[in-house]
């Protein structure tokens, strides 16, 4: 309310005074009845009436396509999607008998039946007959999939991810066609030699409306089959790995044409890519996400990328030269830095001022545990919500090792998620540092590749880790 | 407004005390002075109260109405403004107070006198209406039908009517009939 508005208030209270005296009634009274009736301000009016044409069109819109389609994916600003990898990469262990399903618990809907590393048909078929299966990994053996398995897995409409491949899976572009009738999937992985990125097979996957992830490991991709994934109206991250003898060039460049990505991984080119390539991913407006993982990378490669990008994971810097990495100075909204191999001495104190200048939010050092240094920098930083560290360490180190990460982590003040990537379960005691940390919210154990044999993750395990750090743990 | 609980022993016992019997009058000029400066209904008495107190501890003796008036205004106006913690309810208050001080002067007393005769002079349909309005409680529907008028129609005349008597308490203190 302005001044005049107010004083004109009081000069009606005012009266209301005066009348409740001459009347010798109770003021409240008269106010309650008399006030003059307040017209809102026109502009608010306006706004109200706009407010309410923008809610029904919203909702209409909303109706005319189907809700489900529209809705982003689940978002947790302190651990955004985009930095957690694909998702579609299905961990846990490998279900080898039908016994071993049937000992899971009844709310179990994750599983990975890997028939390539020794899982018995039996496996898949106690999978498949359960009432729920949201995410699963079937990798085939030395034969096809199994066409009675194949038709009841479509009968799953809640699966949203779905992984498939193998050596003689012999998937074609038809059964993929047929995937269309899982209306939930959004997350496909086509692994292990199981089937090309052909014209005829991206045909086939723009058929499936609702896919945001798709990931081709090990498998040929040809550039005419990529650029038809444009086709898929929510794909949003794209993760092409180890695609072998293709012309890496060519690929980034279709790549490029698919507009709806916002997040691009891309590793294992045996090639290497030009900068002109790299720079024609600066066509895709959206792109917020590239990892370049197991690329060779030079000043030039740097200066070709997208500077809008938020998050950037680069190894192989053996071609890159200080100035070179300043370069990244430029990418005003980069909050996510990571450098997982190859990092040469000469560019660690550079990408130590480089982390410090931009204030990053997320930082990932693949390579090796982060130098006293490094770490006084990491604590230092105002920002810094996520840390990825890898242990490297083997043997009897380990404890030690994984104790001195969770106790410099513990000194990042602002810590919101601690990623540890590791080759062993962390013990209850050695999570206990964190306890007390004002900020932390989650602890990931991402198991690598070698990770012990025998290291089962017990619920009881779980429990007690969860109980140590005094926050959430994940391990995948 | 009914004098409730603590502020009727307040003015009661100050004059068994030989303190101040020259504070009661003042009573209903700082109702209506609160109620301007926006203090809710069940706050008042407690507020007029509080005054009072105050007063009674500061000692009003030789002052004179004008300034024990003045005096009790500037307290209950500062009891106000410390249950207002806004900057914006605050400057509420004083705006309220600039009107008070344009409107009244002193204790306003004046003005309620010229309202009086106002009310005197209006004519009977329009007296009965406010009377019925205010005094009876009656809705609009039924003061609609009472005096033959839609329910709108009666929200029209009272808004009328209002800014009539504000007029007519500005002609009449300006000295016209």
């Amino acid at each position: 309310m302005n001044d005049a508005m107010v004083k004109e208030r009081a000069r009606e209270r005012l009266l209301s005074a005066e009348l409740a005296e001459v009347l010798e009634i109770d003021v409240a009274a008269i106010d309650a009845v008399a006030i003059a009736s307040r017209k809102p301000h026109r502009w608010l009016a306006a706004a109200l009436v706009l407010l309410g044409i923008a809610v029904a069109g919203g909702v209409a819109w909303l109706r005319a396509h189907d809700v489900h389609e529209v809705q982003q994916r689940e978002f947790d600003p302190t651990d955004p999607w985009w930095e957690r990898g694909l998702s579609v990469m299905v961990g846990g262990d490998n279900l080898r008998s039908a016994n071993v399903v049937a000992a899971l618990p009844p709310e179990s809907s994750e599983f990975t039946v890997n028939q390539y590393l020794g899982s018995g048909p039996d496996a898949i078929d106690a999978v498949l007959a359960r009432p729920r299966v949201e995410t699963l990994s079937w990798i085939a053996g030395t034969t096809a999939y199994d066409p009675d398995a194949w038709r009841r897995l479509l009968t799953h409409g809640e699966l949203r991810r779905l992984c498939l491949g193998g050596p003689d899976a012999g998937l074609s572009a038809s059964q993929l066609r047929e995937l269309r009738l899982l209306p939930e999937l959004q997350q496909l992985g086509l692994v292990m030699k199981g089937i090309a990125l052909d014209a005829d097979v991206a045909s086939a996957l723009v058929e499936l409306p609702k896919l945001r992830e798709l990931l081709i490991l090990g498998n040929a991709v040809l550039p005419e089959g990529l650029q038809r994934l444009d086709g898929l109206p929510h794909l949003d991250t794209l993760g092409l790995f180890g695609f072998g003898e293709g012309d890496a060039n060519a690929i980034v460049r279709a790549a490029s044409r698919v507009r709806t990505l916002r997040a691009l991984l891309l590793e294992g080119f045996r090639s290497p890519i030009d900068p002109d390539a790299l720079a024609s991913l600066r066509d895709l407006r959206g792109l917020i996400a590239l990892d370049l993982s197991h690329c060779d990378l030079t000043d030039e490669h740097l200066a070709a990328l997208p500077d809008t990008l938020q998050a950037l994971q680069v190894s192989n810097l053996q071609g890159v030269s200080v100035t070179g990495l300043k370069q990244l100075d430029r990418m005003r909204g980069l909050r996510s830095l990571g450098v997982r191999a190859g990092l040469p001495e000469k560019l660690k104190d550079p990408l130590r001022r480089l982390v410090e200048r931009m204030e990053v939010e997320c930082f990932e050092l693949g390579v090796e545990v982060p130098d006293e240094q490094l770490w006084r920098t990491l604590q230092s930083l105002p920002r810094l919500r996520r840390l990825r560290v890898h242990d490297q360490s083997i043997g009897d180190a380990m404890p030690a090792a994984r104790r001195d990460v969770f106790e410099q982590a513990r000194r990042c003040d602002h810590l919101e998620v601690l990623i540890f990537r590791t080759r062993e379960l962390p013990m209850p005691d050695e999570l206990a540092v964190l306890r007390d940390h004002p900020t932390l919210r989650r602890v990931r154990i991402e198991r690598s590749e070698r990770f012990a044999a025998g290291q089962a993750l017990t619920p009881d395990h779980l429990a007690a880790v969860r109980d140590a750090a005094g926050c959430e743990v994940e391990v995948q | 407004m009914p004098v409730t609980g603590t502020f009727r022993t307040a003015i009661e016992v100050a004059p068994e005390r030989g303190a101040a019997p020259e504070l009661p009058p003042h009573a209903a000029m700082l109702r209506r002075y609160l109620w301007v400066l926006g203090a809710r209904g069940d706050r008042i008495e407690d507020l007029v109260q509080e005054a009072f107190v105050v007063a009674l501890q500061k000692g009003l003796a030789d002052r004179g109405q004008a300034a024990a008036s003045a005096f009790l205004r500037g307290v209950a106006k500062n009891l106000l403004l410390r249950e207002r913690r806004s900057r914006a309810m605050r400057r509420e208050v004083e705006l309220a107070d600039a009107v008070w001080h344009e409107q009244c002067g002193g204790d306003g007393d004046d003005r309620v006198e010229a309202l009086r005769r106002c009310v005197e002079a209006l004519p009977d349909k329009s007296r009965a209406l406010l009377t019925r309005c205010y005094q009876g409680g009656a809705g609009r529907e039924a003061l609609g039908a009472e005096f033959g008028m839609v329910p709108d129609g009666i929200k029209t005349a009272l808004r009328r009517l209002r800014a009539g008597l504000r007029e007519c308490i500005e002609r009449r203190l300006r000295g016209g009939a």
